[in-house]
């Protein structure tokens, strides 16, 4: 009866370091795996919405938004594009053009990560424009 | 006579598993670490990038007008207003001395090379190669105008 009883503890005993090992073998791994996953593509996302917010003033320092003339802007914004890099700009404000809201530039990708980039520009004739713009990688 | 054999069969089991156990951990910390070391390593640079093109193309630098007298520069920023370039900035940044110009960026462990391209890619000003025997570099884009036309401005670091 003691024997067994000595068996019983001993095999419990040795379910607890498998279970211990385990637990922090895989605390290990999954601290790893988090760590290195948590800053890859950072720099990609960055440099984007450098570029893109770098547009956006490039366009404004041009005058591009003063007339809120799409084929200008269009124009205008595939002049300044990176080869790399696609744009959606979205112009809102109290216009007449376009009900208020003009858009130029391509169409959202679906299966690519966006960056967005905000910004409030004054044109000439001091209406406020918001610019939503969207950039991603071709 | 048995027991003791039964005894000394499962010690040398244990311990053989034991060493497996500890060679398998030493080899998976070992690549582990390794990974992290290099993946800390690339993250520098790429944060050194980001941070040199920012100062050159996000400040004036110090002092203010350091292009009027290029030995005083502490930081040398090409900036003229947000979004433009400075050309005499730019110009006497490009005469710098390239040793000089790695200390005023706290950037001695690297090297660096600086490129204004057009907005098709042709390079029309540079300072420094990139390196072919470098291991990893970091190339930071930006754009930006100079004298009413786009540039595209381009900073590369490796170690």
């Amino acid at each position: 009866m003691g024997i067994n009883f000595r068996n019983k503890k001993g095999l419990a005993f040795t379910f607890d370091i498998a279970l211990g090992t385990g637990v922090i073998f895989g605390m290990v791994v999954l601290s790893v795996f988090l760590a290195s996953r948590g800053s890859t593509g950072h720099l990609a996302e960055y440099q984007l919405s450098r570029i893109g917010s770098d547009i956006l003033t490039v366009l404004d320092e041009r005058e591009s938004f003063d007339t809120l003339d799409h084929t200008l802007i269009e124009q205008k914004l595939d002049d300044v594009l990176p080869a790399h890099i696609d744009m959606l700009l979205r112009i809102e404000g109290s216009f007449a053009e376009g009900n208020g809201t003009i858009e130029v530039g391509g169409d959202l990708p679906t299966d690519k990560s966006l960056i967005p980039i905000r910004r409030v520009a004054l044109t000439s004739d001091s209406t406020y424009v918001k610019l939503t713009a969207y950039v991603w990688l071709k | 006579m048995r027991k003791a054999q039964l005894f000394s069969l499962e010690s040398i089991l244990s311990i053989v598993l034991f060493i497996i156990v500890i060679l398998f951990l030493l080899s998976f910390w070992n690549l582990y670490s390794s990974r992290l070391s290099s993946q800390i390593h690339s993250e520098e640079l790429q944060l050194q990038a980001a941070q040199v093109t920012d100062i050159l193309v996000s400040s004036r630098g110090y002092p203010d007008a350091w292009e009027a007298d290029p030995a005083s520069v502490v930081i040398p920023g090409l900036m003229l207003n947000p979004g433009s370039l400075d050309e005499q900035k730019l110009n006497q940044f490009l005469a710098l001395d390239y040793e000089t110009l790695k200390q005023l960026l706290n950037i001695e462990r690297f090297d660096i090379a600086f490129e204004l391209r057009d907005v098709s890619g042709n390079v029309l000003e540079n300072r420094g190669n990139i390196s072919s025997t470098a291991d990893e570099a970091v190339v930071f884009q930006r754009l930006m105008l100079l004298k009413n036309q786009t540039r595209q401005v381009y900073v590369a670091l490796w170690e």
